[in-house]
């Protein structure tokens, strides 16, 4: 479902960074550790397809991105990748039910209001449907951002540091919602961080 | 949501800056069309009051005056003409039409003209209630002066000499409305229209070396006045200072008319010029040259007088274009930045755009939209501020030219805006989106 393959990158000829091989099949959920600076939000970057990779392949959904170019990848990403960014980030002049409505129209899907409406339900934010962002709290909008990234049902759900601005509450409840939701819709789940709090609630790591 | 939507949004979001933008657009695009909406009017009117003059016989001076003067109603006259050359010209059966008109004399701004029925024909005037003109001191009157100074028919006033303000009243006889005119968009609104002899029984005893008594009057109720302003200002070919004596009319309820008109001496009956429409070729030759070998006297042909008056106004007419158009593209600039600092703060949600799938033309394209937007409601409220500026010149403009000038007049040309607006929009967004088009989404989601 997911599989990198001898992938590296160089940012200049002193810094160039390689990656592992994993592979990660349907629904399968892990984690990708590492301190600050080794790379992990560029692997992020390489995985949704946002990043060209110097060498090496990555294909998801039995599609190698990394051979995609224009508009051919945009749709693909929208179609079949969701982002969960370390901090929340929207359209600011839309409401909560625009941005995600947005999102489907983007990917090339029709509206789906009643999706948006079970998602929100599902993520306790249902009363902020029509809310601007800017009126809700952060954890409010970062529960906001994961019905964002799973409002198309895609294939892969990456996770940039979804917690590291949370404190231990609400990081446990992210986490489970991000986890819960993922294995709902039958999401492959690849949470990158450096929060220790999340090494042991994963069976799958990745060490970088 | 789609992408003209989301542009929306992001513009309403912002109402201040956008307000500003679309202001700055608007009152550029509407200086410009206010211009092109007077052009159209005055030179429509022009064109429509001129076309059937072919010469004009008035006093000698500058020949434009004479020309804006008699025929459309603006100047003050050059001066007076002896009648007498008016019914000699009569005799020539080679001219089919003229018209005398008399002028020096107003009431409430409205000018009074002394002529004939052939001069309402010459406007395609029409009667909208009573009757013309017939006898001195009856009045027919333009439809804008029967609503703007409430007069009716049967209604009594006392006019006075000069044009622009009264400076005298001629409170010895009392004009009468006999009837009132159609709307008919030319000189025609604005005008009182009485019979030439009216304007020669007002001026009674105000001619140089004219003494009239009035009949019924009391010997010995005359006294003495100066008057040389009023001439000065109206009657520039009476310059020189004179003083005469003035009847007390008080009791003019006893006037004979006729009486009073058979006792004017032949050279103190004067008119201000005479129009000729349909004169051409010879006739038109020989009334031209045995006008100007009078020695008070010339003979105008308007249209060249018009031509010369056009090419006048031309630098003026440039020079506000040019203002107009500095202010629009003042305005391209405000949008341009407005849109480029908007974008700054939203860099990560082109990004986001991005991410999300949309592609970097639909990312371009976004952008472009918001430009255009805003370019068209610049438009819109530009259409507005147009007509109604228009609208409120206008009321100013009638009342200074005597013509009608409207703002609920829409031109085809009026589109061509709309173009130049979009190609405003558009220009000024090309940067911004291209800017847009061209982000790097790496760099700014890991900033």
């Amino acid at each position: 479902m997911v599989k990198i393959n001898g992938l590296t990158y160089n940012y200049s000829s002193e810094v160039q960074l390689k990656f592992p091989d994993f592979s990660l099949s349907k629904g399968e959920q892990a984690l990708i550790l590492g301190q600050s600076g080794c790379g992990k939000t560029t692997l992020l970057h390489l995985l949704s397809g946002l990043l060209k990779p110097n060498s090496g392949n990555v294909d998801v959904e039995n599609e190698n991105i990394s051979k995609m170019s224009g508009a051919k990848l945009d749709s693909f990403r929208g179609a079949n990748i969701g982002i969960v960014f370390q901090t929340p980030h929207f359209i600011e002049a839309l409401t909560v039910k625009e941005n995600l409505t947005l999102t489907q129209t983007l990917a090339g899907k029709s509206k789906n209001v009643d999706k948006v409406k079970t998602l929100l339900a599902d993520l306790g934010v249902e009363s902020k449907l029509n809310s601007k962002l800017n009126a809700l709290s952060v954890g409010e909008k970062q529960r906001v951002s994961i019905a964002r990234a799973l409002v198309n049902s895609p294939a892969l759900i990456l996770a940039d540091e979804p917690t590291s601005a949370l404190d231990d509450e609400n990081c446990d409840s992210v986490l489970k919602l991000v986890s819960e939701q993922a294995k709902k819709h039958n999401s492959t789940l690849l949470i990158v961080t450096h929060d220790n709090r999340l090494k042991d609630q994963f069976d799958k790591r990745i060490e970088l | 949501m789609n992408i003209l939507k989301l542009s929306w949004k992001n513009i309403i979001s912002k109402p201040l800056p956008s307000l500003l933008s679309m202001l700055l657009l608007a009152v550029g695009l509407s200086t410009a069309m206010i211009l092109k909406l007077t052009e159209h009017q005055l030179t429509e009117n022009i064109n429509n009051t001129g076309k059937d003059v072919k010469l004009v016989i008035g006093a000698k001076g500058s020949r434009l005056q004479l020309v804006l003067s008699s025929v459309f109603q603006i100047d003050n006259p050059t001066g007076n003409i002896n009648y007498g050359f008016y019914t000699l010209l009569k005799r020539n059966r080679m001219i089919k039409e003229m018209i005398p008109v008399s002028m020096g004399d107003s009431y409430k701004r409205k000018r009074i003209v002394g002529t004939n029925h052939d001069y309402i024909r010459l406007f395609s005037g029409k009667l909208k209630e009573g009757v013309l003109f017939e006898k001195p001191l009856e009045a027919t009157i333009g439809n804008v002066v029967a609503s703007e100074l409430g007069l009716k028919l049967g209604d009594e006033f006392v006019g006075g000499h000069g044009m622009e303000e009264v400076l005298h009243s001629h409170d010895e006889y009392k004009y009468k409305v006999v009837g009132v005119l159609e709307r008919s968009g030319s000189v025609l609104d604005n005008l009182i229209l009485t019979p030439v002899e009216t304007v020669w029984i007002m001026h009674l005893g105000h001619n140089d070396d004219s003494e009239y008594t009035v009949v019924g009057t009391e010997e010995g109720a005359h006294h003495e006045h100066e008057h040389e302003e009023i001439l000065e200002d109206s009657l520039p070919q009476k310059h020189e200072e004179h003083n005469h004596e003035h009847h007390d009319h008080h009791e003019h309820a006893e006037v004979n008319l006729e009486e009073l008109l058979a006792n004017i001496d032949p050279k103190d009956r004067e008119i201000t010029a005479i129009l000729f429409p349909n004169l051409s070729g010879n006739a038109k030759i020989g009334v031209l040259n045995n006008a100007n070998n009078q020695p008070n006297m010339m003979a105008v042909d308007p249209a060249p007088e018009i031509a010369l008056l056009k090419n006048k106004l031309t630098p003026f007419v440039s020079i506000i274009i040019a203002i107009s158009w500095f202010i629009t593209v003042i305005a391209m600039f405000s949008v341009f930045i407005g849109l480029l600092n908007s974008l700054r703060g939203r860099k990560y949600e082109i990004a986001l755009m991005r991410v999300l799938g949309a592609s970097k033309v639909k990312v371009l394209i976004s952008i472009l939209f918001e430009g255009i937007i805003l370019s068209v409601l610049g438009y819109l409220l530009c259409l507005v501020l147009s007509h109604a500026g228009m609208e409120l010149i206008g009321n100013w403009m009638q009342n200074e030219y005597q013509y009608e000038f409207t703002g609920w007049i829409f031109l085809n040309s009026e589109l061509n805006y709309l173009l130049v607006a979009i190609a405003i929009g558009l220009v000024s967004a090309l940067i911004p989106a291209y800017k847009a088009y061209n982000t790097d989404i790496s760099e700014t989601l890991s900033k």
